[in-house]
């Protein structure tokens, strides 16, 4: 047996909220080449739906956005 | 009341998958929650699949809670040496007696508590043995059932013998 690599990308936007807190929100499987006008197309969108988690405050808009690449080693013992 | 908003979706391998959005509005519109999901899901190579609003009713316990009893030891009297005070108490819950310094060889305390209102004057703390001269602190605890609070009432008596 050989070492099996494990590679998981993901996109964290982070909302923003009027009561100053902020919040990641992490989807799996992201497209390539996203820019700042594909995440903040989304704001209108998220306005009505997403609330502050802890006082219910309103959202301000999605201020930030990384893919993240995880890459794991399972390393062979045998 | 919280919301969750959960999104079924399928990857480039053929696999579904969940996705949890947690502290959704609960008074958006179906149409709206959808837009938002299909919205995220564009910005990933999923294909989008349904959404589901989740709701979760947070339970009051505290309004379960009661208050603390009250708790009332009466003057000692003492009857064939033995000492007994009346005790007035309006727990549903556990009642227990003990002398503050239990630990004194000799000092024995009984308590005769019953519950229920019709057996309220029932209610008794009995000291049987102590040492003359001695001062003892004598407690009643009572709780209530489903209180996590409890009361002590504590009442001294000096044995005269």
């Amino acid at each position: 047996m050989t070492d099996t690599t494990k590679t998981t990308r993901k996109l964290k936007v982070q909302a923003s909220f009027d009561d100053g807190d902020t919040r990641i929100i992490s989807l799996d499987n992201p497209r390539s080449g996203l820019t700042e006008a594909d995440i903040t197309a989304l704001n209108t969108l998220a306005t009505p739906v997403l609330i502050g988690d802890k006082t219910g405050a309103t959202f301000t808009g999605f201020i930030a956005a990384r893919y993240s690449t995880v890459t794991e080693v399972t390393v062979d013992l045998s | 009341m919280n919301a969750q908003l959960k999104l079924t979706s399928t990857n480039t391998s053929g696999k579904s998958m969940t996705k949890t959005i947690s502290d959704i509005s609960p008074t958006a519109t179906s149409a709206q929650y959808k837009a938002l999901a299909q919205g995220l899901n564009s910005l990933t190579t999923n294909t989008y699949g349904r959404t589901d609003l989740v709701t979760t009713i947070n339970v009051d316990t505290e309004s379960t809670n009661k208050p603390a009893p009250t708790i009332t030891i009466g003057e000692w009297t003492k009857v064939n040496g033995v000492y007994s005070a009346d005790v007035t108490c309006d727990s549903d819950g556990a009642i227990t007696a003990s002398a503050g310094d239990a630990n004194y060889a000799g000092i024995y305390v009984e308590c005769y508590i019953k519950t229920t209102d019709a057996q309220s004057l029932a209610k008794k703390v009995f000291v049987t043995v102590g040492e003359i001269g001695h001062t003892y602190n004598v407690a009643i605890t009572a709780t209530e059932t489903n209180n996590y609070d409890y009361k002590t009432v504590t009442k001294q008596l000096v044995w005269e013998g």
